[in-house]
């Protein structure tokens, strides 16, 4: 690296540093470079540190570069990695490269779970046609069928139904205006502005009517051993659902995994494909308290917010810290609009919400349902509001 | 160092804001490139605070566009005074005025009142514009200040094309309460603002409440410090700092014991299960652990 040291060739050196960024990831453009030419005129070009705060407010835009640009920085600068004993490097480090490890793991398990219990119902199909004989039609017969007898053929029916609650899922009214000929409030602006073409006078009152706009959702699924029934299908419509712009999923069990990275294949089986792919173990116990207060750590920031709309599916089986999870719920309620708790044992007449964890979160839900069947997931538009 | 560097870091400091090189050096080149400063970190950082120092340092007008969800163009750009326009037009008729004349002078400048982005770039003198929490801002209108912050110049249909005379220096400042666009970060130099190490924090300190003993000084910044390794859901910022030191003096306060931390630890924590979580024997430990010397920075 002698050869291009900053004080001599500024610019190919600035040139090779973005393009080891890039390579780090970093999505720096031409247009980052020239700025970071531009700067390099007012800084110092043989100081270390005046390059380092001053290329890394040029060709960063994140704190998640920040990273990337340590070591890029460094590199370039003598020629070799940063010394890695820096606390601060090293917290980075350890903290990303587990973190990603251990996030592949949970996700997989959980689809490779998904699949197998899918391989032993495929064939239950036709015992279970004959018990709903009676529905109008397919759709209408799916609905209100349990979510644990499906065949694959209804499966397909199931995504596509997945797909109009997607599609439906995303409406709420804004806090922005539109202009409404008939209903709302009166737009005093516009009324002015018609009145001037009048002679300044007032003929019709205008108004304005708060706009539709999309919501957030983010959604939490219990994968646990005891969930198992219901969140292979659960996960299905995470899956097809997750796809949205708008909709976040997440499954936890034990850990917190963000499906989101997943989700960009078109289909809803390619995705299941990909994730069944990185398989190991399975965990049976669970720890939503833990989880969802990690959820609120790592992602409250960005994702919860007047917008968002909140949906827990668990039967609140915790056995992990129930005042935890109760801490977690009410970070949740106080920063969302509004949060809704699916809970498939609901649909049993005979069950009370007993349990401890389950007790402990009621305060802080919106809405209290069963999650059992498709009929109940589409009732989930009417909470959204 | 270049020495602008330098004198911006020293400037910014006689005017109470302790600036490390991170932040002197991206005031300077926001500065010298003329391009907007985007300015991230947790609550109470000082964020804010870096355009109100800029603005004293250039002695120049500050103005401030809070951001909030549904913020739109009337409210941060421009609104014809209807009201106003609508009474000139009356007394035109009773003056017996022509439709003409009447139109030329309500779509007037007089008739216009400005809001804070075109107050900003319609000044003589560059002012130093700061966009407030620009996360709470919908992305509409984000789009919409990606443009203006590229061209400088609106259109007004009534009135034509303004061009800023002077170009204001932008400051944008986001709490990360919404991911902002690569669009808008693209168009903008990065800062990201931490919590400030040990020292930072001490000389914020010395350089804000100048009064304040030593010794009583460093165990602040101790405990404050020790505090933010904990768990927390609203770790405390310089901002909560400053406040308990105010805090701590107007009750004559010489020396911190475990009582008094926790009768004033609404300064510093303002959230309920945090206050709640810190039990007895943690207090304990981590003011015998702000006690002893001030641990390396992380």
């Amino acid at each position: 690296m002698s050869d291009l040291a900053p004080q001599a060739r500024p610019v190919e050196w600035t040139d090779h540093l973005a393009r080891d960024l890039r390579q780090e990831g970093v999505p720096c453009t031409l247009l980052e470079s020239l700025t970071a030419c531009e700067a390099l005129e007012q800084l110092d070009a043989g100081d270390a540190f005046d390059l380092y705060h001053g290329l890394k407010a040029a060709l960063t835009f994140s704190r998640e570069h920040e990273p990337a640009f340590d070591r890029c920085f460094w590199r370039c600068w003598n020629g070799r990695e940063p010394d890695t004993d820096s606390p601060q490097l090293r917290r980075h480090v350890s903290k990303s490269a587990g973190r990603v490890s251990e996030a592949t793991a949970t996700a997989a398990s959980a689809l490779e779970r998904l699949r197998e219990a899918e391989e032993t119902t495929s064939g239950m199909g036709d015992g279970a046609d004959e018990v709903a004989g009676a529905s109008y039609s397919p759709s209408e017969r799916l609905a209100r069928r349990a979510f644990e007898r499906l065949s694959e053929p209804e499966l397909r029916e199931v995504d596509r139904m997945f797909d109009r609650i997607r599609l439906r899922l995303a409406v709420r009214r804004s806090r922005r205006y539109r202009p409404d000929r008939w209903r709302g409030r009166p737009d005093l602006r516009r009324s002015f502005r018609g009145a001037l073409s009048h002679d300044g006078e007032l003929l019709r009152l205008a108004r304005r009517r708060r706009r539709l706009e999309r919501p957030r959702v983010v959604l939490l699924c219990d994968v646990s051993g005891s969930m198992e029934r219901y969140s292979r299908f659960l996960i299905r419509f995470l899956l097809s659902a997750g796809r949205d712009r708008d909709v976040e999923s997440f499954v936890f069990s034990t850990r917190l995994t963000r499906l989101t990275p997943w989700l960009s294949a078109s289909r809803v089986d390619e995705a299941i494909e990909s994730l069944g792919r990185r398989v190991h173990d399975w965990s049976g116990g669970t720890r939503i308290g833990a989880c969802l207060d990690e959820f609120v750590r790592e992602h409250g920031r960005s994702l919860l917010g007047r917008r968002t709309v909140v949906v827990v599916m668990s039967d609140g089986l915790d056995r992990g810290d129930v005042e935890l999870l109760e801490h977690a719920m009410s970070a949740i309620h106080r920063r969302s609009r509004r949060v809704i708790w699916l809970n498939p044992l609901l649909a049993s007449p005979e069950y009370e919400p007993a349990a401890r964890g389950m007790r402990a979160a009621l305060p802080h839900v919106d809405v209290f349902a069963p999650g059992h069947s498709l009929d109940s997931l589409l009732q989930l538009e009417r909470h959204l509001r | 160092m270049r020495d602008a560097i330098r004198s911006i870091a020293e400037q910014m400091e006689q005017r109470g804001y302790v600036a490390d090189r991170a932040i002197a050096t991206a005031a300077h080149l926001a500065g010298s490139l003329g391009k907007p400063l985007l300015v991230e970190g947790e609550a109470g950082v000082g964020k804010t605070e870096i355009a109100k120092v800029l603005a004293d340092m250039l002695d120049t007008e500050l103005i401030r566009l809070q951001c909030y969800e549904g913020l739109d163009v009337n409210t941060a750009l421009y609104e014809w005074n209807y009201q106003r326009q609508l009474l000139h037009i009356r007394v035109g008729e009773s003056a017996n005025a022509t439709p003409a004349q009447l139109e030329a002078t309500i779509f007037g400048r007089e008739y216009l009142l400005e809001r804070p982005l075109l107050r900003a770039i319609t000044r003589e003198a560059a002012p130093v514009l700061l966009i407030d929490e620009i996360d709470r801002a919908d992305e509409e209108f984000e789009a919409f200040l990606l443009e203006l912050l590229s061209d400088f110049q609106v259109t007004i249909p009534e009135l034509g094309t303004i061009r800023a005379v002077t170009r204001p220096h932008v400051v944008l400042t986001s709490n990360g309460t919404r991911e902002l666009s690569d669009a808008l970060r693209r168009r903008c130099l990065y800062l990201w603002i931490d919590h400030p190490t040990p020292e930072k924090e001490l000389r914020i300190l010395h350089t804000r409440r100048a009064h304040l003993r030593e010794a009583l000084a460093e165990q602040i910044v101790g405990f404050v410090q020790q505090l933010r390794q904990n768990r927390l859901y609203k770790t405390p910022g310089v901002s909560e700092t400053l406040d308990w030191a105010d805090a701590l003096e107007s009750l004559g306060v010489e020396r911190l014991d475990a009582e008094l931390v926790r009768a004033t630890l609404g300064c510093l924590l303002k959230d309920r299960h945090d206050i709640a979580g810190l039990a007895e024997d943690s207090l304990e430990r981590i003011l015998a652990r702000a006690s002893s010397p001030p641990a390396t920075p992380p």
